[in-house]
């Protein structure tokens, strides 16, 4: 029983690991200004993976929907974040 | 020749204005046209931020009574950057090469800049210091201030406007105020204002 716990519990780990699929929601820091920020969405939008970005100062965040079928790696979306030149926080 | 260089130190300030309408370095692979129009000259300036941290810039300058221009090639580094929840912080620094030109006389100039800024999205705060050498003349040394303020809170999609004020001296030279509006919406920004000696400032830049 303890094994078949183990097993189900690595399991369920390896099925919620990224790459992210669907929705992917994205809190940014130094995110004040949407001119600057405009690059985010310029950046996102050239990953193959990405249908659509949605940015809010207000909210602090970076919203991707991906295309069907489609997932992204964290790294990669904490990358685009950081050479726009902000940080991210991935939100599972 | 001391009305002369006073004249020039006057209209090199103005042009440094399009230096600090937005941040030297912008997102990797982004690339911004800059225009700066006044009575007295012309800067134009592209820039293409290559790495996350580096941009190299080419700046053009006119000055219309002095018949001078200005070529530089620069490179815009960012020492440092501070991202909080509700702000951000920046140092720059800029160093460049170029020529000068007047009356059809060329001669080597060097640039250096630093630019420190603080916003978040009601207060922003700006500090510039620029040296600009130059064969057998004196050195240039300008420097900037500005302080702005958002009426509202703009959000990505609205039209953003901030109230700005700057002050900037030239070497010995008093400090001047002006008054600027800045607008900007997706990825153009316009600046529109005028110095208290009168003389109007019109400033675009947009992202590529």
């Amino acid at each position: 029983m303890k094994k078949l716990f183990i097993a189900l519990l690595l399991l369920s780990t390896t099925a919620f690991a990224k790459p992210l699929a669907g929705e992917v929601h994205v809190q940014v820091k130094g995110m004040v200004c949407a001119f600057c920020a405009q690059g985010l969405t310029k950046a996102f939008k050239k990953l193959p993976e990405v249908e659509t970005v949605k940015v809010s100062l207000e909210g602090k965040f970076v919203h991707l929907v991906l295309k069907k079928d489609k997932s992204l790696e964290d790294a990669k979306i904490l990358e685009t974040i950081k050479d726009a030149g902000y940080e991210g926080s991935i939100g599972h | 020749m001391f009305t002369f260089k006073i004249k020039l130190l006057c209209l090199l300030s103005l042009f440094c204005t399009t230096n600090l309408t937005a941040h030297p370095v912008i997102f990797k692979g982004g690339t911004v046209f800059e225009s700066e129009q006044s009575p007295d000259h012309q800067h134009l300036s592209l820039s293409y931020t290559f790495h996350h941290k580096t941009a190299a810039a080419f700046d053009y300058m006119k000055f219309n009574e002095l018949k001078t221009e200005f070529y530089f090639t620069k490179i815009n580094y960012r020492l440092w950057r501070q991202n909080e929840v509700e702000s951000q912080a920046n140092i720059y620094l800029s160093l460049g090469a170029g020529q000068r030109r007047e009356n059809q006389e060329l001669s080597n100039s060097g640039l250096a800049q630093m630019n420190l800024d603080w916003e978040n999205r009601d207060y922003y705060f700006s500090a510039f210091q620029e040296y600009i050498s130059q064969k057998d003349l004196d050195p240039i040394w300008h420097s900037r201030v500005r302080m702005g303020l958002a009426p509202f809170r703009g959000d990505f999609e609205d039209v953003n406007v901030w109230f700005i004020a700057q002050f900037e001296k030239t070497n010995g030279e008093h400090w001047e105020t002006t008054p600027l509006m800045r607008t900007y919406f997706k990825n153009i920004l316009w600046e529109v204002g005028a110095s208290l000696n009168g003389n109007y400032q019109l400033n675009l830049m947009f992202h590529l």
